[in-house]
């Protein structure tokens, strides 16, 4: 039998006591799990208790040491209401943050309401919003809170007048890299706190997410503090953990990966990882043009920006939009999810300045403009023309424009704006060279007549006689 | 005995240990800055900035001082708003709950202030509050013997 094993077997006959309630087995069970993760060797070898392990030395209130703020702060690890950055140390021979340098502790002062400071920098405690003492409850980090009436000075110059610290926050990314925090970056340094925490710090380091998370920087990263501690995915390949502001996800093949925000929640909204896109294979990414972000995900990605909103594209779709140059092509942003047609053949996303559509027969083609306009309003794919079949393409006389269509093509120029033309029309047109013929380009949709129907162009007209399924060409 | 670095000048009172030196460097585009620590006992190695790894050594009669030094673009601050040196600190000004690391029987008290343009930190702390009296007079004995100078 392994120590370990001896170990767990000791700690289980421990907790199955008779006189343990629920909640205490909980928590005791809780606890000895965490110290073996945090530190196995130290919690096996040495004569300490498993809260002693997670909360570290000093953790109790004579140490003269200041609670760490999410033992105090619903389990956030930031500064809490009423409190700002005062300052800043770091501890090198910390064992935390991952095997980071350093570990960085944040002093949140308590805010002065309704009083100065007279000559000193503190104001009288009275002033704060906050009750000195040490922390209770069940927490091991029974340290002191609001009663420590110092200040390290680096963060939040501009306010010369403080209160006691309230409590600490820890960052594994240096305290002046964190733009909200506004600190300086003079360095302080305190290697006797490194080994201080809580159990609402307790961080893995054992799986791809956590790792990530810390490489990220842990509860200063733009994910904020652990809501949901390593889980499997449902369909049993993923690993995930949920922030306040984010989650990261893994699979073996996919590696892990951070979804925040408005892509998270629309992510989220489609089913998380068995969404049409599935798993994120990027960290979320600012485009190009210093507008949009995205995440790219196994099939298809997400985009948002602050006017579009964030919207999925996959498959074919996204395949031709990345061909045109994904968000700086002619259609822009997308601002709808893939979509199915009415007709239950087709699918296509609408993009700020144009769409794409795609059939399994046609492919995916882009439209834009007045093309796109003109073909909405005879009815999209429904109408006479059905799916294109090109992207909106130059006429090559440097003046117009079309698209073509499963079964005609739009035209368009400045001068007389967008038609179609199908059928035997287009046929005949096609056959004189269309737009370079003296037709030139068309000038109305094609249209019945008595005989059959008719296209007009800027140099005259073709007309398509049913009874006979001929065309003539009357030039004006 | 007289020691000096980066522009602070120290006559060292007599049994006193005082150490001028740098604060750490850290990742790129930290700063280190000037930092004393000096106290009428033996000062520990590991020591923290702020006299963590000291102060739990002091006993009744004794005094650490630590003067700190930021950024000079911190001068211009409400916090570095105090000019001049404060080299007369009143026994009544310093308080049990005035400390880093609040410690039993002990009292402290820091001040921010500019000095040559400098901004620094003064933090001292006396081994009992209840020897203030005596103490305090320890602590202004060594303070009138810093001087402060542009680097």
């Amino acid at each position: 039998m392994s120590v370990l094993q001896r170990l767990v077997d000791a700690s289980a006959q421990r907790l199955t006591r008779k006189d343990l309630s629920r909640r205490s087995f909980l928590v005791s069970t809780a606890v000895v799990g965490s110290a073996l993760v945090v530190a196995p060797r130290k919690f096996i070898l040495e004569p300490i208790s498993a809260y002693a392990t997670i909360c570290g030395p000093a953790s109790d209130c004579a140490s003269g040491y200041t609670v760490f703020c999410c033992t105090i702060n619903n389990g956030v690890n930031t500064c809490p209401p009423g409190t700002f950055a005062g300052g800043w140390w770091k501890a090198d021979t910390s064992s935390w943050c991952c095997g980071s340098t350093a570990r960085y502790y944040v002093d949140c002062q308590g805010e002065c309401t309704g009083c100065g400071c007279s000559g000193s920098p503190f104001c009288n405690p009275s002033c704060v919003d906050c009750v000195a003492g040490c922390n209770g409850g069940p927490s091991c980090d029974q340290r002191r809170v609001c009663w420590n009436v110092f200040r390290y000075g680096q963060c939040n110059q501009e306010i010369g007048c403080s209160g006691p610290v309230a409590c600490r926050m820890v960052t594994c990314v240096p305290p002046w890299q964190i733009g909200w925090l506004a600190c300086t970056a003079d360095v302080a340094t305190d290697d006797n706190t490194g080994e201080h925490s809580a159990p609402c710090l307790v961080p893995g380091c054992d799986s791809a997410v956590e790792l990530h998370y810390w490489n990220l920087g842990g509860p200063s990263s733009v994910l904020g503090s652990v809501t949901q501690t390593l889980t499997g995915t449902p369909d049993g390949i993923g690993q995930y953990e949920h922030y306040q502001f984010g989650s990261i996800y893994w699979t073996a093949s996919t590696g892990a990966w951070e979804v925040h925000g408005a892509i998270q929640a629309h992510w989220a909204a489609l089913r998380w990882e068995a969404s049409v896109v599935g798993y994120p294979v990027t960290d979320e990414t600012g485009t190009p043009d210093g507008i949009g972000r995205y995440n790219h995900f196994q099939y298809g990605s997400i985009y948002w920006t602050p006017y579009t909103g964030a919207w999925e594209v996959h498959g074919a779709i996204r395949a031709h939009w990345a061909a045109l140059g994904w968000e700086r092509s002619v259609v822009g942003y997308p601002v709808t999810d893939e979509i199915g047609t009415p007709d239950g053949i087709g699918r296509f996303n609408h993009f700020q300045y144009g769409s794409i559509y795609f059939t399994p027969q046609t492919g995916a083609w882009e439209v834009h403009g007045a093309i796109r306009a003109h073909w909405a309003a005879l009815g999209w794919e429904r109408s006479v023309v059905g799916y294109p079949t090109s992207d909106e393409t130059p006429v090559g006389d440097g003046i117009g424009r079309y698209n073509k269509f499963q079964h005609g093509t739009i035209y368009w120029s400045p001068t007389t704006g967008a038609f179609e033309v199908h059928g035997a029309i287009l046929q005949a047109y096609l056959s004189v060279q269309a737009t370079r013929s003296r037709l030139g380009y068309p000038t109305s949709d094609v249209f019945p007549t008595l005989a059959g129907s008719r296209s007009t162009f800027q140099g005259g007209y073709i007309d398509w006689y049913a009874f006979a399924n001929q065309t003539s060409i009357t030039y004006t | 005995m007289n020691i000096s670095a980066g522009g602070v000048h120290v006559t060292v009172p007599p049994g006193w240990d005082v150490r001028i030196g740098r604060t750490q460097q850290d990742v790129a585009g930290s700063r280190s800055n000037l930092l004393v620590h000096a106290a009428n006992f033996i000062l520990p190695e590991g020591r923290g900035d702020f006299g963590s790894g000291a102060v739990g050594l002091m006993a009744s009669g004794h005094v650490f001082v630590v003067l700190f030094e930021y950024g000079a673009d911190s001068a211009r601050t409400a916090l570095f708003q105090a000019k001049g040196f404060p080299r007369v600190l009143r026994a009544e000004w310093f308080a049990p709950n005035q400390l880093q690391r609040t410690l039993p029987g002990q009292a402290g008290l820091q001040r921010f202030f500019v000095e040559q343009g400098r901004p620094f930190s003064l933090y001292a702390v006396l081994g009992s509050y209840n020897n203030r009296g005596a103490l305090v007079p320890m602590v202004n004995d060594l303070l009138s013997r810093i001087t402060i100078t542009t680097p």
